[in-house]
């Protein structure tokens, strides 16, 4: 016999992903396949420097000696890497956009669907900055005049690599090396795009930056790298969201994010990660395997990651703060959902290397139906790191008895002078909260969906106000469907 | 398989596979080359140490891995209670808990040349705790000794296991325990070991229904060593209490790996483990928590604090949860840290010197732990030992 909540549940609508289309544009792809050749043609057809291509080539040689791990709790068959295409770039006119004019305009209205009208945002006095991927190469990026005057660098990675050669090659593998892990390493060796950005000494980034991804051919793999450098004193705020189609096959989404703090630079990377999560059944989605690193490098830096993950088949990522500089703080924010048969493991590292450097993990998970949803987290002390504190708060909600929800802390500490704190628990959703608020005339679905949010809110007040109230829908549609 | 076919099985793995390697994720923060490397011998001699038993309790004297039937006192035993050498009860059930799930347990299950068996029958209570002592005092020596407790249905039991000896040998103890339904087992084992010694105890315990199984560990000794407690609740409404307390200087490594099993519903859960690390130290905490799916009505609690005495002292605790059962109440807590200046401050401004304001704050640190043994002879011994460690650590 089913509960009340359990028949609640069952009645709402199948979990429908609004983002699933697929628009029609002609794209120019690599055939699938993996080998030199192919990293090479990626690097010839973005023309880029030798010391890139030959980085690419290091970086593929060294994966070929790799395995991939197999310690996350999350479960897949293998993957065939040959069988995915590595480079998909939608088809333009031969000369790249000079506005937003030349784009594509089925390309924009793409976006529009996704919410990001990128014509109306360079009308409207803006508030935020997109830059957006589309498959693997950036399309559009607003707002460029207005930042450049202040001499903020916003562009996409293959237009960086070209302009700001210096800034790349110095930055570029400098939190996250290619040798780093297996999934890093591929995209070190096949990223197509991305976004990158610099704020210059003492400039506080007078709007949002963003950048929005997806994914929409066929059979392809999207290896997207984002590099995020704070100069001293700099202060910015980066949003990042990701939709793919809805499609029966697995899609490959191995990106890479580093970001670097100088002395007295802040930097709040806030994540709403939304990519298909397959079909009820468990059928189609995105694995989502993301390397996402912050390098707190001068005194008084901070780094603060906040994530909203309610997507993807699979999701497989640790947004990680090396905490170097004294007085550094880092910060991890995160909600992460998983309904029918989607997997997560995720988490966050926080090595404590500097002096009186704290940081805070606030973790939320929530399962429902017969999802599994690990948080997965690492904080290090190292012996020189005098007065580290640290505060780590892991809860996770179950909705259903056919979901599990665990919780794997590593707490390494070397310095006796270090405060560390570790807490988690696990419950039910509350049976008597739903039935209260059934008597006030809220539906069940309502009510879970108030009772999550509620449950969330910690993390959720740490969002941009917009990427706040989208996190909040996505949740509610995410929770769709679930089995209470 | 039968006790010899699985003996024969378990040599087979051992000396195939060898000692795991800290690339092994349940070994990674454990070294245990040191072990590995050195080699022991099966010599046998008579202890000569000196031992003293709790008051009133039933004394079981193994010296240098074999049972001393003139040191130890089982001659009045009461009825329905049969204790003895593991080698005299060829007990079906051995080996059924443990048998090869790791290389310290392999090669135990292939090599024990002797062991504790306890069995009481269904309804007895045994009041009279049982006082099982360990001397070990010959030198490059491995003892792996097999120890077999049985507690049947409404019946209760107490268990003492002190561990000593001096220079350099190899403790290897696997301990199967069986607690029918309501039946009860309180095990408590003190550790102090020499402290160029290495210690591996593999602890498995499977709970009937209601039953209770409350395990207390104080560790003192060993230069590396680690208890591996794994407690099965395989029938509804049985509770398992693991707690311990472990007090570590110089360079002594301990590791700690528990793992509470809930595989039915309406069971409980409590872990308590407190270090106090000094010198140069290290301790691991591993607690792993499952909760089977249709566990429901699941309570466990788990919590590991440590304090760092001195720059050096190292922890690692990875306090686990996996659950798969929505009706639980599921938690976990762990800290590192130091001393509250603010405390010690307190105690100066009531005219307490630092040293002693120290020694007064471990001590409450490490009571909390010591208050919840039932069995007052062994608190009391447990105490006096904690005390002067201590007392050791103030100077």
């Amino acid at each position: 016999m089913k509960s009340e909540t359990e028949k609640g549940f069952d009645g709402l609508a199948d979990g429908e992903y609004k983002y699933g289309f697929v628009t029609d544009i002609e794209s120019d792809s690599l055939s699938p396949g993996l080998n030199e050749g192919v990293v090479r043609e990626i690097s010839r057809r973005k023309q880029e420097p030798e010391w890139l291509t030959e980085w690419r080539v290091k970086a593929y040689r060294h994966w070929t000696t790799l395995e991939q791990p197999t310690w996350a709790k999350v479960e897949f068959p293998p993957i065939d890497y040959q069988a995915v295409s590595y480079y998909s770039a939608p088809k333009q006119k031969i000369d790249a956009p000079k506005s937003l004019d030349e784009v594509d305009p089925e390309l924009l209205e793409t976006y529009e669907k996704l919410g990001i009208p990128l014509r109306e945002q360079e009308a409207l006095a803006g508030v935020v900055a997109v830059d957006a991927v589309f498959d693997s190469v950036s399309v559009a990026t607003t707002f460029k005049g207005k930042l450049e005057e202040m001499g903020i660098v916003f562009c996409s990675f293959s237009e960086a690599v070209k302009e700001h050669p210096e800034l790349v090659k110095k930055y570029l593998g400098s939190v996250v090396p290619y040798k780093d892990n297996y999934f890093a390493t591929l995209n070190s060796a096949v990223f197509s795009d991305g976004s990158f950005c610099y704020i210059p000494k003492g400039v506080r980034c007078p709007m949002e930056l963003s950048t929005y991804f997806r994914i929409n051919a066929a059979n392809t793999g999207q290896f997207e790298r984002t590099l995020l450098i704070a100069d001293e004193g700099a202060t910015v705020s980066y949003l990042e969201g990701c939709t793919a189609p809805q499609r029966d096959e697995n899609q490959l989404h191995a990106a890479v994010v580093e970001l670097i703090a100088h002395k007295d630079a802040q930097i709040k990377y806030s994540t709403v990660q939304n990519w298909y999560p397959g079909d009820k059944d468990g059928k189609g989605g995105i694995y989502n395997f993301v390397t996402k690193r912050g390098h707190c490098r001068g005194d008084h830096s901070k780094i603060s990651w906040t994530q909203v993950e309610t997507g993807s088949a699979i999701t497989w990522k640790y947004p990680s703060c090396i905490l170097k500089g004294d007085h550094s703080v880092g910060e991890f924010y995160s909600v992460a959902v998983t309904n029918n048969l989607q997997q997560a493991d995720t988490g966050t590292k926080m090595i404590h290397i500097g002096k009186n450097t704290s940081s805070t993990i606030i973790s939320k998970g929530i399962s429902a139906g017969r999802a599994q949803n690990s948080y997965r987290g690492m904080v290090k002390v190292v012996e020189g790191a005098e007065n580290a504190r640290n505060f780590s708060q892991c809860d996770s909600m179950l909705i259903g008895d056919r979901c599990g929800a665990h919780t794997f802390p590593y707490i390494d500490i070397n310095n006796p002078t270090a405060q560390v704190e570790h807490e988690a628990t696990t419950t039910k959703i509350g049976e008597e909260q739903i039935f209260y608020c059934n008597q006030r005339g809220l539906d069940t679905e309502e009510a879970v969906n108030l009772i999550v949010n509620g449950f969330c809110k910690e993390v959720f007040k740490e969002l941009p106000m917009e990427f706040a109230v989208e996190a909040q829908k996505l949740l509610g549609i995410s929770l769709e469907g679930s089995v209470g | 398989m039968n006790l010899a076919e699985l003996r024969k099985k378990a040599e087979m793995e051992f000396s195939a596979n060898g000692f795991p390697t800290t690339r092994e994720e349940l070994w990674r923060f454990s070294d245990v080359s040191p072990v590995a490397n050195a080699v022991f011998s099966n010599d046998w001699k008579p202890s000569e140490l000196e031992f003293q038993s709790l008051e009133g309790s039933l004394v079981v004297v193994f010296e240098n891995g074999k049972l001393s039937r003139e040191k130890s006192n089982l001659g009045n035993l009461p009825e329905g209670v049969r204790i003895g050498s593991i080698l005299d009860f060829p007990d079906p059930r051995i080996g059924s808990l443990a048998g090869t799930q790791s290389a310290f347990v392999a090669a135990n299950t292939a090599r024990f040349s002797d062991g504790l068996w306890i069995e009481v029958d269904d309804g007895v209570q045994l009041e009279t705790p049982i006082h099982l002592i360990h001397l070990a005092d010959l030198d490059g020596a491995a003892f792996h000794l097999r120890n077999f407790i049985s507690v049947g249905e409404n019946a209760s039991a107490t268990l003492v296991e002190e561990y000593v000896g001096e220079p350099f040998y190899w403790t290897n103890t696997v301990t199967e325990c069986f607690v029918a339904d309501r039946g009860l087992l309180d095990r408590y084992k003190i550790q102090r070991e020499s402290p160029s010694a290495f210690h591996f105890q593999t602890l498995e315990a499977r709970l009937g229904a209601e039953a209770v199984f409350s395990n207390h560990a104080v560790t003192l000794g060993s230069r590396l060593g680690r208890d591996d407690i794994r407690a099965k609740l395989a029938g509804r409404g049985g509770e398992a209490i693991c707690n311990g307390l472990y007090l570590l200087n110089g360079k002594q490594h301990f590791d700690t790996h528990l793992f509470v099993d809930h595989a039915v519903p309406e069971c409980n859960s409590h872990e308590l483990y407190k270090g106090i690390l000094d010198e140069k130290a290290h301790a691991v905490f591993c607690g792993r928590i499952l909760v089977r799916q249709d566990a429901q009505q699941t309570d466990a609690v788990q919590s590991n604090r440590n304090l760092l005495l001195s720059r050096g002292a190292k922890v690692n605790t990875l306090p686990q949860l996996e659950i798969y059962a929505d009706d639980v109440k599921c938690t976990h807590g762990a800290t590192i840290g130091e001393l509250d200046e603010q405390a010690l401050y307190y105690l100066q401004t009531r005219g307490i010197d630092p040293v002693q304001g120290q020694a007064m704050l471990t001590g409450a640190f490490a009571n909390e732990v010591l208050d919840e043994i039932r069995c007052a002879p062994f608190k009391a011994y447990a105490e006096e030992r904690v005390r002067t460690w201590l007392e050791g650590v103030a100077k």
